[in-house]
């Protein structure tokens, strides 16, 4: 891996994050909040050491694939640790830890806060929170393709190891015109849903928060009662419905609002199969709480809705404090987090065109059982899955569940209780963010010991970034100099 | 402008990125997954597995709005019959790379506008020409004609003879009064330098001067080289190139003499060629080709299938005194490998195909475009219009972007080599040259 390269690359993407906290500086402004100065300072300090490193790196190489995952990797956890300089310059976060927990969390859009009373935090630093998973979400690395053309070829690397499913689409031959698609559909979206909420009653600064972090699936909430706090039931069913939609493959809603057809959605099976994950998994738990003594009435399905919902799309968000529910509900809850969204969304998890697959995969090794002499192929839509794409998958999914095992045997041995161990793994690992237990809806992570925070922070960045890009860093050959 | 590339082997992979390069929209099509695979890894296009009369994965390729088509793949009929779609389409340029020869030649099948097709390109025969180019300079490693050959660029390997070595340009160029030359790019080492005046020409740098044709032998001269007439040349490989290389020499009356291993083959050969000497042989054989008289040739042509046997072949005439040796070589690997080891030219049937194509898909306002192997530079020839900012200023004076140098004008009758006080009219045709990564905003500029 050509180090210099590497650095370069990143420097330039962390002077763009740098320029983004323009946004929240303007808030602060207006909201005349003494947090204007720290946010200042973090903006300086990260434009200008990204402009030092970026002009003492320069060189001439070519982006290939080692240095793209270098890249990738490496500039999503610098990017993290500058972006949590105005938690920590202000104060309000005061660790390093809890600091770079906070970020990374926002950033990986998994939405897990260490924050106990958020509601007294000045509101550019909210707003600071909800923009790093805005930019976290579509991806930071896809959006300086769109905007910034200076990696040409070397950009296809950076995309394919940012975003989320086995084979992502290309909506347009070059890659930087796919990914500006990509950011107009999720900005377009995210104008929506803030108009929404507007007219559903927030105020524009309370909109523009929660449909930064609904869109990103990300989850963070100004309020401490998540969304639990607006009992309108129009605001929620609005947020449902972004989560939802947020969950989808990008690239549909691209075809979708070019084309003009609603078939994109009914004949892409991947699609379907989320529909039924999400209205099985919502009428199984509704029943579940029912039979455990939970009242009958619309409250109570759009509760399951919205929990199913936000649960697998890995958003985070909560009107009701599921790990009071039913123990299957909760159960089901957890199986969830390993779904996630669509290939080519917003979500996290293992996404549910993998699950597919795997699922097809299983069944026809069964078939072969019957006919040991059969030809079984795995088809999705009537096209055959390449062998390369279903191993990938395959052995995707196995290094998620070991993954998911070991960082519960570790959390496990900081002491934590066996539901709160797994379902933190889970939900950061899927980059949910709310678990079940001690780390559940209305707990949250500042309980965790210091040791665990960084397995959960490793966690996120796995997560987010499909653990093959991350773990290859593992890899001594990497790190070779050629 | 938007490209479908239909066949991603060398050619189609190397005019992908070439065109993608440009700026233009690329999308490619090859049944092999692999290289499907290789291009969607290696360049910023989309690739799709499939055939290239498939006119469902067409459509699906955006056939509808693309302006241009090129079927190169290995088999002309496929090439054909996608262009003929492409025509259903209305693609404005439709452009294949067909080989047969019955296509061609006094009786051709059909002219290629009935087929669909406005270019038809032959890669032996591009070969055969860039051979007779290179054969013709005895010096040059690289020739590439202009303005119908009325100016030649040429790279030239400085050799120790050269009496401007560790001179800056500028200082050489005080020394003509009215010179009619201009070095356009050095090749050292791995880099490549578009030059100022302040550069100096090292020796074994290669290179790249344009200039009129009738200067040719005193650029040779001034760089420490003797132009040789063309007199014997000796060829080893009977493959189609050869064919077509040895009619050429034939009309041009020089006689050469064709090395073929099989005898089947050999009889072929006699058959078509007229005043050509046909041995059966090998041409790795010292005796045989010490007996033919190797020492004497002025130009050795290797143009077997085998590339390693070609690089052997060219290294041991070269030892045995040839003149200039020239190895016909398939894999792009090998190009700059082998002009290192003492090959003094290489030709590509691939490269000649891509350059030839590339010449023809130039937008408008460019006439033609053509890139050097090994060479990261872009050299193409614009007319110049009347609003451009460039017209009637004396080109020190212009701020063009990136490095650029302008090579030769041609304005009505008369052709130049530019220098910083001449002044830019509009109609001018002009031959650019840029790095390849400033090629884009080079064209832009001129357009």
């Amino acid at each position: 891996m050509k180090i210099r390269l590497v650095l370069h690359v990143v420097a330039l993407l962390q002077m763009f994050v740098g320029a983004t906290m323009i946004l929240p500086v303007l808030f602060a402004l207006h909201y005349n909040e003494p947090a204007i100065i720290p946010f200042l300072e973090a903006m300086g300090l990260t434009i200008g050491v990204g402009a030092v490193v970026f002009a003492l790196t320069r060189t001439g190489a070519d982006i290939r694939v080692r240095e793209g995952f270098g890249i990738v990797t490496l500039g999503w956890a610098a990017i993290a640790a500058f972006g949590s300089l105005p938690f920590l310059f202000s104060g309000a976060i005061p660790g390093i830890t809890d600091a770079y927990f906070e970020t990374l969390s926002g950033f990986t859009t998994t939405g897990a806060s260490i924050l106990t009373e958020i509601e007294s935090m000045p509101k550019s630093l909210l707003l600071w929170r909800s923009q790093t998973q805005w930019l976290g979400g579509m991806g930071i690395i896809v959006l300086s393709i769109a905007i910034l053309p200076f990696l040409g070829v070397g950009g296809m690397q950076l995309f394919r190891a940012e975003v989320p499913g086995p084979t992502p689409d290309r909506l347009k031959p070059r890659i930087s015109h796919t990914a500006g698609l990509l950011w107009g559909v999720y900005l377009l979206l995210t104008v929506m849903e803030l108009l929404l909420l507007h007219w559903g009653g927030m105020d524009l600064y309370e909109a523009l928060n929660h449909s930064f972090t609904t869109m990103a699936t990300g989850g963070f909430s100004i309020k401490n009662g998540s969304i639990g706090y607006y009992q309108s039931a129009f605001v929620q069913y609005v947020i449902i419905f972004f989560m939802f939609m947020a969950g989808i493959n990008f690239s549909l809603h691209y075809r979708f609002l070019t084309g003009g057809r609603p078939g994109v959605y009914f004949h892409n099976r991947e699609w379907v199969f989320y529909i039924m994950i999400l209205s099985g998994a919502t009428v199984a738990i509704f029943l579940s709480n029912l039979m455990a003594g939970q009242q009958y009435g619309e409250k109570a399905v759009r509760d399951s809705l919205f929990q199913v919902v936000s649960i697998t799309t890995t958003t985070g968000f909560a009107t009701a404090d599921f790990d009071s529910w039913s123990s299957l509900s909760r159960i089901m809850l957890l199986a969830l987090m390993f779904v996630g969204g669509c290939a080519g969304s917003t979500g996290g998890g293992m996404k549910v065109i993998r699950l597919l697959l795997i699922l097809k995969h299983g069944k026809s090794e069964i078939k072969k059982l019957l006919h040991p002499r059969a030809i079984f192929l795995v088809k999705v839509k009537k096209i055959k899955v390449r062998p390369e794409v279903m191993l990938n998958v395959q052995g995707f999914f196995n290094l998620y569940i070991a993954l998911f095992v070991f960082c519960t045997f570790l959390m496990a041995a900081l002491g934590l209780d066996m539901i709160t161990a797994a379902s933190s793994v889970a939900a950061t690992l899927g980059n949910i963010g709310p678990g079940l237990g001690g780390v559940g809806p209305i707990a949250n992570y500042s309980e965790i010991p210091l040791l665990g925070k960084w397995v959960l922070n490793l966690c996120m960045l796995l997560g987010r970034l499909e653990i093959y890009t991350v773990i290859i860093l593992f890899m001594p050959e990497v790190w070779r100099k050629f | 402008m938007k490209a479908i590339i239909v066949g991603a082997g060398d050619v189609g992979f190397h005019l992908a990125d070439r065109l993608s390069q440009q700026g233009e929209e690329i999308c490619v099509i090859d049944i092999d997954q692999e290289k499907v695979d290789r291009v969607q890894d290696h360049l910023d296009v989309l690739a799709f597995q499939g055939s290239g009369v498939d006119h469902n994965l067409l459509i699906r390729a955006g056939i509808d709005e693309s302006d241009t088509v090129i079927a190169v793949t290995d088999n002309d009929e496929v090439n054909i019959i996608t262009c003929q779609l492409a025509r259903r389409y209305g693609v404005e340029l439709k452009i294949a790379r067909v080989g047969g020869e019955y296509y061609y030649g006094e009786n051709p099948l059909a002219p290629f506008g009935e087929l669909g097709i406005d270019v038809m390109v032959n890669p032996e025969e591009a070969c055969a020409l860039e051979v007779g180019r290179l054969l013709k300079r005895a010096a040059a490693t690289d020739v590439v004609e202009f303005h119908g050959g009325a100016v030649v660029l040429m790279g030239i390997k400085i050799s120790e003879r050269c009496l401007y070595c560790n001179m800056p340009l500028r200082r050489i160029a005080g020394e003509f009064e009215r010179r009619q030359f201009l070095v356009t790019a050095i090749n050292r080492g791995d880099q490549t330098i578009i030059p100022h005046g302040d550069d100096v020409i090292l020796q074994d740098d290669l290179l790249y001067v344009i200039g009129k044709s009738e200067e040719t032998a005193e650029i040779f001269r001034l760089t420490g080289h003797e132009d040789r007439r063309l007199e014997r040349v000796m060829v080893a490989g009977g493959t189609k190139v050869g064919v077509i290389l040895a009619r050429h020499l034939e009309s041009d009356e020089v006689s050469p003499v064709i090395f073929e291993a099989d005898r089947n083959r050999c009889v072929y050969l006699a058959e078509e060629l007229g005043s050509t000497l046909v041995l059966n042989g090998d041409a790795t054989d010292l005796d045989l080709l010490a007996a033919e008289g190797v020492d004497g040739v002025d130009g050795f042509v290797a143009l077997t299938e085998d590339d390693e046997a070609n690089i052997i072949s060219c290294l041991v005439a070269k030892n045995m005194g040839a003149g200039k040796t020239i190895a016909h070589i398939k894999r792009l690997e090998y190009l700059s490998l082998a002009s290192r080891i003492g090959i003094d030219a290489v030709v590509s049937p691939h490269l000649s195909t891509v350059n030839a194509i590339l010449a023809t898909t130039a937008r408008k306002g460019i006439l033609s475009l053509v890139t050097l192997r090994g060479l990261h530079v872009q050299i193409m020839e614009v007319v110049i219009r009347s609003d451009l900012p460039v017209v009637d200023k004396p080109l020190k004076e212009l701020s063009l972007p990136g490095p650029c140098i302008l090579g030769s004008v041609v304005r009505g009758e008369e052709i130049f080599i530019p220098h910083g006080d001449d002044r830019l009219a509009a109609g001018d045709k002009v031959v650019i040259f840029t790095l390849a990564k400033n090629a884009r905003k080079v064209s832009k500029y001129f357009l």
